[in-house]
């Protein structure tokens, strides 16, 4: 079958913004989670520690495909209440980037020191006011480089979902080379729209780095 | 205040991630008419592939459920792509009432899911280069050659019970695209894979379908085990369509006019 | 009648087996500046926590201003934001300017609007001379200039007063002044002080009483005077001995 290329590139693009919004929403489900689960973990008493190293330590030993599995297939099984895909695609996601996020912000909250937040606590901050206007402000700021690290591996694992029916970038490719057999442009096209996407996002990361950078301390890595 | 901007911005994230799960979570599909959802697995023309114009999957497949949809009695079809290895808990978790993605009719399967009646026989084609003079009329033929298999099909097990691992080298490659590669790059020697797979690559490439194998493998359409009601329907709907004109305009449409 | 801010009465603290405070008793009253001196390791900088419960005590009584805090139905934030600390190591917030390390009590613990929190904490910072500076970051600030701008953040919540635990220790010999000059100035304004330090000079200065604690009590009190040119007691005579043979010879060097 004949395609021609303006078509090949509307399927790509089309396959590319499924990537896009699937990746979006994900890494911001997970980075919700994941700071809770790193609070939870340097500032939580024994129990919700324990809960959430554990939390941690099961999302990150289950593959992404399972986690998946679980949750399109297996609840519908056992509770009878189905999720549509996308939405089983994003929490999915969402809940492995979580457990790999909160890592991220943990050593970022660690590496805010202790004094200041006995200086916080000093002034009368609640234990929240604290974590909002002292540790994550910095914590964040330490934590940039490697998130976006983490963004980009969420970007590429977006294409597991095919697995539950999100036809995003990989799946378009693999569509076109399906009826042209022609792997190397169409491989190589899905390619370039990768790389786009992370270089526009390691573009994002150092703007965002050099917008908030602390002025007088050095690299924003330093931690 | 820029920070007042960051944590407006952090809720209005989370307002719209609310949203979005709750639109998923909690809207009913609008169910006036009676849709048919089938499962299948584009990427293996022509029976469903996706086509580039309309970004629609379509195919043989494709044509002949919607056809059986029509005759028993729903008013369309919503074709859920997906891999070919989540058809199978897709139908188990309810999530699809049909698979048709030119699915094998094996035992193991059949321990899972309940097949219609076969609608298509699997043949497997003997593909080489054009310049070889490879003469193969029997599994037998094949010894002591490279050959080259899509892991998890008919090819692959064909060749692996009337070939043998010790009688030949066996290569499974992920997909058939990556054999064909092989194949023209001279690291096998053939290629056995389903013929209509072969139909659609053999003009691309300088290669060429020597030989055809009867493998007495059908191909099937999925539903749900103990569906009793849908595969009785399916099934009757089937043996009208085959025995009438549309069957051989189906197979026109997709094969040329060869079957 | 003076009023008395702050009475400790048989203060307590221990970690494990190592009883750190066993027994201290004093008070302070309204306008007061007292200075803690003793050596290294104490646990002068535990007592000081104790006072605001940054360190939960294990025994004793605090008041201020006549509420005992030591109890559970006390709101301890609160009181908190009425105790004024600084600390040796300043600990400013490394992501904010001068400014707004001034202000983020203002705003997020006392909730007073934006420009009136700005204005009190740019009056702070000209108390300690500094409100040329109000846009550096901590990083960009010399360690005499932080130490001055963690003194106007205790000072912008009107604290009824202040504790200091070592506030120089931390400085360049050549920094110390500065921030000394800054505390002399707050004594001689009548700002409650409890200040642990090392500082003989500044004691005699502006103490209106120095207390040594040694052992984890108050072994020796008495007048500046008193205290560090005549010590009764052995111990105090050997610790102020040694502050004295430490200043000279870093005066020689």
């Amino acid at each position: 079958m004949e395609v021609t290329l303006q078509a090949a590139i509307g399927m790509l693009l089309a396959g590319a913004k499924i990537t896009i919004i699937l990746s979006f929403f994900s890494i911001f489900l997970g980075f919700i989670l994941g700071i809770i689960v790193a609070i939870a973990e340097v500032y939580g008493g024994k129990i919700v520690k324990g809960i959430a190293i554990g939390y941690e330590n099961i999302i990150r030993g289950i593959p992404l495909l399972a986690i998946y599995f679980i949750l399109f297939f297996s609840i519908p099984i056992m509770l009878g209440i189905g999720m549509s895909p996308f939405l089983a695609a994003i929490v999915g996601l969402g809940i492995r980037s979580s457990a790999y996020q909160s890592q991220i912000f943990r050593s970022g909250i660690q590496a805010v020191d202790k004094g200041q937040v006995e200086a916080a606590q000093s002034l009368g901050m609640s234990n929240g006011q604290i974590i909002m206007h002292v540790v994550l402000p910095q914590a964040l700021r330490f934590s940039l480089p490697a998130w976006m690290n983490e963004y980009t591996i969420v970007l590429k694992d977006t294409s597991i979902a095919l697995a539950i029916g999100i036809i995003e970038l990989t799946a378009r490719a693999n569509q076109l080379v399906a009826v042209t057999v022609e792997p190397f442009l169409y491989y190589g096209m899905a390619g370039l729209i990768y790389l786009a996407m992370v270089l526009s996002v390691s573009y994002f990361a150092g703007y965002l780095s050099k917008k908030y950078k602390i002025k007088g301390v050095g690299g924003m890595i330093r931690a | 205040m820029d920070k007042k901007v960051l944590y407006t911005i952090i809720i209005v994230i989370i307002l719209i991630i609310a949203g979005v799960a709750a639109y998923y979570a909690f809207t009913p599909p609008a169910k006036e008419e009676k849709v048919l959802v089938v499962g299948t697995a584009s990427g293996f023309p022509p029976f469903e592939y996706v086509d580039p114009n309309t970004h629609q999957v379509v195919g043989f497949d494709i044509d002949l459920i919607t056809m059986i949809a029509h005759k028993i009695g729903y008013d369309k079809v919503e074709i859920k792509d997906m891999e070919f290895d989540s058809l199978i808990p897709a139908l188990q978790a309810g999530t699809i009432d049909v698979a048709i993605a030119g699915m094998t009719i094996t035992p193991a399967r059949e321990k899972v899911v309940d097949f219609s009646k076969p609608y298509w026989h699997a043949d497997q084609a003997v593909v080489v280069r054009k310049d070889s003079n490879l003469v193969v009329n029997s599994p037998e033929d094949l010894h002591g050659l490279k050959i080259g298999v899509q892991t998890g099909t008919t090819g692959e097990s064909y060749v692996t019970e009337k070939v043998g691992k010790d009688n030949a080298t066996i290569k499974s490659y992920p997909s058939y695209v990556e054999a064909v590669q092989a194949l023209v790059n001279g690291q096998i020697d053939v290629i056995v894979v389903d013929t209509p797979v072969a139909q659609n690559f053999v003009h691309k490439y300088d290669v060429k379908i020597i030989h055809t194998f009867e493998t007495g493998e059908t191909y099937g359409i999925a539903v749900k085990k103990g569906n009793t009601k849908l595969l009785n329907e399916i099934n009757s709907a089937l043996d009208e369509i085959m025995n009438s004109p549309e069957w051989n305009q189906l197979v026109n449409k997709y094969f040329g006019s060869s079957s | 009648m003076p009023e008395e801010v702050l009475k400790v009465i048989n203060l307590k603290k221990r970690y494990g087996k190592n009883e750190v405070i066993r027994g201290v008793s004093f008070s302070i009253n309204r306008g007061e500046t007292k200075v803690v001196i003793g050596p290294s390791g104490a646990g002068k900088s535990t007592m000081l926590r104790c006072l605001n419960r940054l360190v939960e005590p294990d025994g004793g009584k605090i008041y201020f201003n006549g509420i005992d805090i030591t109890s559970k139905d006390v709101d301890i934030r609160e009181i908190r934001s009425k105790i004024g600390f600084v600390f040796q190591h300043f600990n400013l917030f490394k992501h904010l300017t001068a400014l707004d390390n001034v202000k983020i009590g203002l705003k997020v613990v006392k909730k007073i609007d934006d420009r009136e929190a700005t204005e009190r904490a740019y009056q702070a910072l000209k108390a300690v001379k500094l409100e040329n500076e109000a846009d550096k970051y901590p990083a960009q600030l010399s360690g005499g200039q932080q130490q001055r701008v963690a003194i106007a953040r205790a000072l912008a919540m009107d604290p009824e007063i202040i504790l200091f635990d070592e506030p120089t220790s931390a400085l360049d010999p050549q920094l110390v002044g500065e921030v000394l000059d800054v505390m002399k100035n707050l004594a001689k304004k009548h700002v409650t002080m409890l200040v642990v330090t090392h500082e003989i000079g500044f004691a005699l200065s502006v103490a209106d009483e120095v207390l040594f604690f040694y052992n984890g009590v108050i072994w020796e009190k008495g007048t500046p005077k008193e205290i560090i040119y005549n010590p009764k007691k052995k111990e105090t005579k050997e610790f102020l001995g040694r502050i004295f043979e430490l200043y000279s010879r870093g005066e020689n060097s």
